[in-house]
């Protein structure tokens, strides 16, 4: 008995908040499933079709999403076009070229998309960011109106509606301050485990299933085609007193995840001086709770990279 | 004096309508009804053409794109071959590109 009650002990402990002390950082895999404390990623973790990129890879990054089948049909319209249609943003030094974009802030916040699950098929509502401060966005759909809001209703539970118009997500893209964010929870790992790991997070929240299937088309395509990245999630308690939204509808609800992405060439090694330290704190334990349920859920992905 | 507060009015105006390209989507029958609208560098060479950032909006619905003063190139595709593109120069303030796809 004693065994068994200790035995327990010990595995829930284990799957509660994880800390490595430096040089070791935080490290995940899909064969582990867990996050395990190391000083250096192993080589062997790296995904077979994965190489290192050269200055601008788009013609191998587009030859993997070919390769791997799975390409939203945009991909090939973009890659007519552009050169750069794998890549979240014009790409430099392993960053974001903050030339190219108005605004200020070191994080480019590329897509957080809004979802909503409601138990209303109709219901007005308003989505309006908050906050003194000047903010950079960078795209919007649709617009916002001077107040920085969207208004409109809910209808058939899921989806939204604005002025007559049917969205079945709002979309906004922004730059944020570094200094908001933050850099100790998170996990390094390889490119294709990293979108695994952020959709086993989405899940973790119960993010809808049609958010799911968005997140992955999208960002298989548009996370750069690094060997190796290490992700810091940041949750409500980092995003929300950075860019407060005010939900205009009672019984609501809002659960925001952000990834910050941070890519590297070579396998991370705490000898390393990596521009962002490694982090070595469980994501876990600074996730929101979605235990309880409210009639209207908003709930908020996006991805996001540095910019110099 | 007057002047000097009217100048200042006027920048503050401009302040409170960060430059970009706002408009809406329409499309012809036997188009999708959702398009994907491209912002890049106005650039003939494709691999010049850096593309800045995409949007998907449903056929009525609308966009911005908060961007520096420049010229770009505005694009549009959906997934049954309409397309659209304009060359655009954004000055300050808000640039109206009202995107209309049609069969190529």
């Amino acid at each position: 008995m004693k065994f068994f009650i200790t035995l327990s002990l010990v595995l829930s402990f284990s799957s509660f908040a994880q800390e490595c002390f430096p040089p070791k950082f935080l490290s995940w895999s899909t064969g582990s499933q867990t996050n395990i404390c190391t000083t250096q990623m192993l080589s062997s973790d790296l995904d077979p079709e994965n190489c290192i990129p050269q200055i601008f890879p788009q013609l191998q990054t587009f030859q993997n999403i070919i390769e791997q089948g799975k390409r939203p049909w945009w991909v090939e319209k973009g890659n007519a076009h552009f050169p750069n249609v794998a890549y979240p943003g014009v790409w430099k030094n392993d960053q974001i070229d903050a030339s190219y974009y108005p605004g200020s802030g070191e994080v480019f916040a590329a897509k957080p998309n809004v979802y909503i699950q409601s138990i209303h098929e109709e219901k007005k509502m308003k989505f309006q960011f908050l906050g003194d401060e000047a903010k950079s966005f960078l795209a919007t759909t649709p617009m916002l109106t001077e107040r920085l809001s969207w208004e409109g209703k809910i209808i058939e539970t899921d989806k939204f509606e604005i002025e007559g118009v049917i969205y079945d997500y709002l979309f906004y893209d922004i730059r944020l301050p570094k200094s908001a964010m933050q850099f100790n929870h998170g996990v390094c790992t390889t490119r294709a485990e990293s979108i695994e790991w952020m959709i086993k997070d989405l899940g973790a929240m119960n993010f809808p299933a049609i958010s799911l299937s968005d997140f992955e088309d999208h960002w298989r395509v548009k996370i750069p085609d690094y060997p190796y990245f290490c992700i810091y999630p940041q949750y409500n308690e980092q995003l929300d007193p950075v860019l407060p939204v005010q939900l205009g509808i009672e019984q609501a609800s809002f659960t925001r995840a952000l990834y910050v992405l941070v890519a590297y060439r070579d396998a991370p090694d705490s000898s390393q001086m990596p521009l962002i330290p490694f982090p070595n704190l469980d994501p876990e334990s600074i996730r929101p709770s979605t235990l309880i349920t409210r009639e209207n859920m908003f709930k908020e992905w996006g991805v996001a990279f540095l910019g110099e | 004096m007057k002047l000097l507060i009217l100048l200042l009015a006027f920048s503050f105006s401009l302040a409170a309508f960060p430059s970009g390209i706002a408009g809406r989507v329409n499309s012809l029958e036997g188009c999708a009804k959702k398009v994907m609208v491209w912002l890049s560098v106005d650039e003939d060479d494709r691999e010049k053409r850096l593309l800045l950032m995409h949007t998907e909006v449903p056929v009525g619905g609308s966009y911005k794109f908060y961007a520096k003063a420049g010229k770009y190139q505005v694009r549009a595709n959906d997934e049954k071959g309409c397309e659209f593109f304009s060359k655009v120069e954004v000055k300050e303030g808000e640039e109206k590109i009202d995107v209309r796809m049609v069969k190529k």
